[in-house]
């Protein structure tokens, strides 16, 4: 990564505001439930440029999305995170927003092993190209970059060129197999063989 | 949902006096649909097959667009509709027949694209729908991305090909 993207990403980074709490570990991933939609809307509303996955819906959307037919939603902590599945037969599209900013490797395995136990026989994540911390964090788990949507997602500005602008969005996919195969021979999961540290995944600071 | 203008007005007649217009959903129609959907082995994204609360969930949800082709003979829809962005597009004739037609699956492209003011659209085809592969690359959709193993059919796990096609794409020619 360049140095001034870099530097920007830093300064991004500083300039959004994180949920402070004291709750301790390990949080717990909870059904979401209809009252606290408010409240994680807020959240959301606080920085439209922080958390790619939610912030382009609106309120009416956001409960839509939530509580689909096909969805499935958790807190996680009590208001520390929000994280949804939305299955689609055999694949799961993963979305989730930690508000402090802290990305924990045991509540992204929580997540993983709800997907698969629920039927999923893979797992979809898409990473807006900006998102360096969001894509570090998926390829750590053992997603494995599956292709670019080009110009898939609108971020308001400004910017300097702009108003608002568009990006491109990459898929990363996790399969079943190779989640339960690669835990089962080296006790780390994913699909890049022998390729997860989850030492450095551990905290990650980024965004979805 | 943001639309412009009237669709009725640049419904236009085509080869076969084909045309088409957004979907009016009566009962009727509902269960026609769901009849003629049924001699395909794919019904729009290959999950609503044999499952008619799906099939009736999508066609009712504010986030799907529908455009009636014929009227009756086909059907194109337009899911997860993000107006001034995306929507993903699926096609389908109950005839079966694709090739031929493109000048009126263009119209309708151009109705979604300039109605719901979008950026790109998206075609997500299973990798045993080569009719619907060849079609998608006739019409200038670039291969963005392939889903591995992301869809169940018969016991077995296909690839899903995403494509894409973006505005000043589909309108340079």
């Amino acid at each position: 990564m360049r140095n001034s993207s870099r530097n920007e990403w830093w300064r991004f980074f500083a300039s959004v505001p994180r949920l402070k709490h004291s709750q301790a570990e390990p949080l717990a991933l909870i059904p979401l439930q209809q009252e606290r939609v408010d409240y994680f809307y807020k959240l959301l509303e606080k920085d439209k440029k922080a958390f790619d996955d939610y912030t382009p819906l609106n309120r009416q959307e956001i409960e839509d999305f939530l509580f689909g037919p096909n969805s499935v939603s958790f807190e996680i902590g009590y208001g520390v995170g929000l994280c949804t599945l939305v299955f689609s037969g055999v694949n799961a599209y993963v979305q989730m927003v930690m508000f402090d900013w802290f990305y924990r490797d045991y509540i992204c395995h929580q997540i993983i092993e709800e997907a698969f136990s629920r039927g999923a026989e893979r797992i979809t994540s898409t990473v807006t190209e900006d998102r360096n911390n969001a894509r570090h964090l998926v390829l750590s788990l053992g997603f494995r970059y599956e292709g670019t949507l080009r110009k898939a997602f609108y971020r308001d500005g400004p910017f300097a060129d702009g108003p608002g602008k568009y990006f491109d969005v990459e898929l990363y996919g996790l399969s079943k197999e190779a989640w339960y195969g690669n835990r089962s021979n080296d006790s780390s999961g994913g699909d890049q063989r022998g390729g997860v540290d989850w030492g450095r995944s551990s905290g990650c600071p980024g965004s979805e | 949902m943001s639309t412009s203008g009237n669709p009725q007005e640049i419904s236009a007649e085509v080869s076969e006096d084909l045309k088409w217009e957004p979907l009016v959903l009566t009962a009727a129609k509902i269960s026609d649909l769901w009849k003629a959907l049924q001699d395909f082995p794919i019904v729009f994204d290959d999950f609503s097959k044999g499952n008619f609360n799906d099939f009736f969930a999508k066609l009712c949800s504010p986030y799907n667009i529908f455009v009636d082709i014929g009227p009756g003979k086909g059907l194109a829809a337009g899911f997860a509709v993000r107006p001034g962005l995306d929507a993903v597009l699926h096609l389908v004739m109950f005839d079966g027949r694709l090739r031929g037609r493109e000048g009126l699956f263009r119209e309708i492209l151009e109705y979604y694209f300039k109605s719901l003011k979008l950026r790109r659209m998206t075609v997500m085809l299973s990798e045993d729908a080569r009719t619907g592969i060849k079609l998608a690359e006739r019409m200038g959709f670039k291969l963005e991305g392939t889903m591995r193993k992301s869809i169940k059919r018969d016991g077995k796990l296909f690839d899903t090909r995403i494509y894409g096609i973006l505005y000043e794409e589909f309108f340079k020619e």
